[in-house]
């Protein structure tokens, strides 16, 4: 069930009325109820996996409650053996199968393990990363484990964020879901503005940028440099706005019935360097990896060469967790690697920056700042995008050579060429146009505290009429017909 | 304003407007999308005259029927309703709407033998283009026929239509109108097209494994035959004419006999005249087509005396 279709704008109020009306010690039942035919609209075989890894947990943190040192050690390796197994049977044997096969291909000997006829259950990534943390989180002695295994359930399979996240904790989730929540019309308005802007960012901006990307990446090696470096940039909004637009319809909806999810972005476009991206692109994922990867490594208290290994291995691991393609190893190793040559280059980048005196003039200094980041970001999009390495190659290649400037011209004075290049018609481009100014507004209002207190302060009036026209922009500029999938809904 | 803060009454209040402000950019919508001239159906719904000769068809008609030179020759007024992509339950409804306000002499039905196979042409049915017409009872009836009770929704939820189809109608008709966007088609409906043979598709429908399954619709044969029927009631005669097609390609299409057996059949049965150019020059010459069922403009412009002389031939004997 996609968040963007009609059995989904039946299913949430049904959910949502009924979970009200229920008594409040039953309410568990039927959010998991809920939970279960949300995930089984997918495919209901694997509502079977979910149950069976859910119950593992379940019993494995029971156990480990009670038991002693090396025996909790045990347990945990169990439940990573059986969490990170299915993972890996579901997600990566094929793709570790056709790169050996390939290997053995190389040196002609004969490699006869066949492939596996499996679909990937939808959000395994995120629900196997949410159980192992609640799991580690109870080894590590953070948490008591969750006794009553219905409410564990619901923590493993709640449905705003059981696809594609934010990656809830343990100890946030679990204590919100034990609470029996009032009503509350100010919640749901929250909630409902959330989910609105959530449709905003997918359906006007997500949805449309998706049409150039597709169109543009289709055929790279024929397509020229201008061209591929605006499909790129259209990808980053796209990937962008798809994602977080999911984020912001889960916590929103999750809101309605009073559980607070984690902010999963905050204006990543906005970063003056890397690390300062990742501390604001999908927050839950990236806080994951830093509390049960980076630091467990040694963290930053480590000599250099030890901390930039441990960068690139942490960049590598949660690379691989996107996708099972070499082309996301190498997206992450790059990111790995801005991050080292970020940090080797730090003192020196200091030292120019005050020799020519960008350091007195602060401003600059943050838009250029802004600028490359978004650019280093993007560059690495592309192996993100491309349909696969070789593809990525050529189209940073075409990019640095620039061709096709004229194409782009053409297409600003001829409307039937602009349908050619990048697959978009005269009304797309305004849309995107005004969806663009729309999204930076509502940026500039999450940024900035003295705006959003003077907008919440606002008469009801002029509130209602910002809903009302953010509404009309869905309506006539979402795109309806075919809804796509969410981007991150194949991790 | 201060009971603005009881929830219930706050949520009634916002959502009335919200569909009052919906219902009035309905009612804008209706009356802007239809100025879009650049659209067929737009052009064709805006007709009320008179006219001698009615041309109806897919997109052979609209491509393939050279208005001026038909008009010259058959010496009255021509229409082309032809409709690119599109079968017969469309066509039905267009040329049913079309005589509630005008008044016509002669319709004339382009045919082919693939407009009734599901299989390998599925001919969306374009409700969205006539979605701002759901007050025409024919084209209501159509609709409803077609996506059931989806009808219902479309004219009773305020925008519920232009939302759903908004990269088709609404906005863009707004721009188009704004930009001036001009039609593909001439002042007769056509659109005539200076294209060279593709030889590349010929030759990849002649590799093509398989050219025998042909998924029969009976819904499409009863469409065609709703048109005859209307036809008769109005009391204005009615021709047939199979499109021609490049003869290179006949032998691909083993059911193309009881294809054309079944229109001529109908029509005959209906006492109407059926036409045929099978067996014309016109077809063997690949440089009359663009492809290999679609006229170009030397070919169109080569066909126009021969229909006009089999259609002043029929009507004469009316």
């Amino acid at each position: 069930m996609l968040f963007n279709s009609l059995h989904f704008a039946v299913f949430l109020p049904c959910v949502v009325v009924i979970y009200f009306a229920t008594p409040g010690r039953w309410r568990w039942m039927w959010l998991l109820a809920a939970s279960y035919y949300f995930y089984a609209c997918w495919k209901v075989e694997y509502l079977a996996l979910i149950v069976v890894s859910t119950l593992v947990d379940y019993v494995v943190a029971r156990c480990m409650a009670r038991a002693v040192a090396g025996r909790r050690t045990f347990l945990l390796c169990l439940s990573l053996a059986v969490n990170l197994g299915l993972l890996f049977a579901f997600k990566y044997f094929n793709f570790v199968n056709a790169s050996v096969r390939a290997a053995f291909g190389h040196f002609d000997l004969t490699y006869s393990v066949p492939a596996l006829d499996v679909l990937l259950p939808v959000g395994i990534s995120f629900y196997t990363f949410q159980k192992l943390s609640y799991t580690i989180d109870v080894y590590r002695g953070k948490r008591e484990p969750e006794m009553h295994l219905g409410i564990f359930a619901l923590y493993v399979a709640y449905f705003p964020q059981l696809i594609a996240g934010p990656i809830e904790r343990s100890t946030s989730l679990l204590p919100q879901l034990r609470v029996v929540q009032n009503f509350d019309f100010d919640r749901l308005k929250t909630g409902l503005v959330l989910v609105l802007w959530g449709f905003f960012q997918k359906l006007v901006i997500a949805d449309r940028m998706a049409m150039v990307v597709d169109h543009v990446y289709t055929d790279p090696q024929q397509t020229g440099g201008a061209v591929l470096l605006i499909g790129t940039y259209a990808f980053a909004f796209q990937i962008y706005c798809d994602f977080a637009g999911y984020s912001n319809i889960a916590i929103g909806t999750a809101k309605i019935m009073g559980i607070d999810l984690m902010q999963n972005f905050r204006q990543p476009y906005y970063a003056r360097s890397i690390p300062e991206f990742w501390r604001r692109w999908h927050i839950s994922l990236s806080t994951w990896f830093r509390d049960y990867v980076y630091i467990p490594l040694g963290g930053s208290r480590v000599r250099k060469l030890r901390l930039h290994i441990n960068l690139l291995l942490v960049f590598a691991v949660s690379a691989i967790w996107h996708g099972a393609h070499w082309k996301f190893l190498v997206w992450g190793l790059l990111h790995g690697l801005y991050m080292v040559f970020g940090g080797l280059t730090a003192g020196w980048r200091h030292r120019c920056a005050a020799a020519v005196g960008l350091d007195r003039l602060p401003r600059l200094q943050r838009v250029l700042g802004v600028v490359i980041t978004f650019n280093l970001v993007c560059l690495a999009w592309i192996f993100f995008r491309a349909n696969s390495i070789s593809d990525a190659a050529s189209i940073v290649c075409n990019i640095f050579q620039m061709e096709g400037l004229g194409t782009v011209a053409e297409c600003l004075t001829r409307p039937g060429r602009l349908n050619e290049v990048f697959g978009l018609s005269r009304t797309h481009l305004v849309a995107i146009a005004a969806g663009l100014a729309i999204l930076e507004l509502g940026h500039l209002l999450q940024m900035c505290d003295r705006l959003q207190l003077r907008a919440l302060a606002a008469p009801t009036c002029l509130r209602w009429l910002a809903y009302i026209i953010l509404i009309l922009v869905i309506a006539n500029f979402g795109i309806f017909q075919n809804p796509r999938q969410f981007i991150y809904f194949q991790f | 304003m201060n009971r603005l803060k009881n929830p219930l009454v706050c949520s009634l209040v916002f959502v009335v407007i919200l569909l009052a402000v919906f219902r009035f950019e309905s009612a804008v919508l209706d009356r802007l999308v239809p100025l879009d001239q650049s659209v067929k159906v737009n052009w064709i719904y805006s007709h009320a005259g008179t006219f001698d000769y009615a041309f109806v068809g897919s997109s052979a008609a609209y491509a393939g029927i050279d208005g001026k030179a038909l008009s010259d020759t058959l010496g009255g007024s021509v229409i082309n309703l032809g409709l690119d992509g599109t079968a017969h339950p469309e066509q039905y409804m267009v040329l049913a709407a079309f005589l509630e306000s005008n008044d016509v002499g002669t319709i004339i039905l382009q045919v082919d033998a693939w407009g009734l196979d599901e299989n390998a042409y599925g001919y969306p049915f374009h409700e969205y283009l006539h979605l701002p017409y759901l007050d025409k009872p024919v084209v209501a009836e159509v609709v409803a026929e077609r996506r059931g009770g989806r009808l219902a929704a479309w004219k009773y939820v305020p925008f519920l239509k232009y939302a759903e189809f908004n990269t088709q109608i609404g906005v863009p008709n707004i721009v188009h109108v704004i930009g001036g966007r001009q039609p593909e088609f001439d002042v007769y409906g056509s659109s005539l097209r200076n294209q060279a043979f593709n030889q590349a598709g010929f030759e990849a429908l002649a590799a093509a494994d398989d050219h025998h399954s042909y998924a029969w619709s009976t819904m499409r044969a009863e469409y065609f035959e709703r048109m005859l029927e209307l036809a008769r009631n109005r009391g204005i005669p009615v021709i047939v004419y199979l499109t021609p097609e490049y003869h290179g390609v006949l032998q691909y299409s083993p059911w193309r006999h009881q294809v054309v057996s079944y229109y001529r059949e109908t029509v005959t049965a209906a006492g109407q005249t059926f036409l045929s150019y099978d067996n014309d020059p016109l077809c063997r010459d690949r440089l009359n087509f663009y492809n290999t069922s679609h006229l170009n403009r030397d070919g169109a412009g080569r066909f126009a005396p021969l229909l006009a002389h089999d259609v002043l031939a029929a009507v004469r004997r009316d």
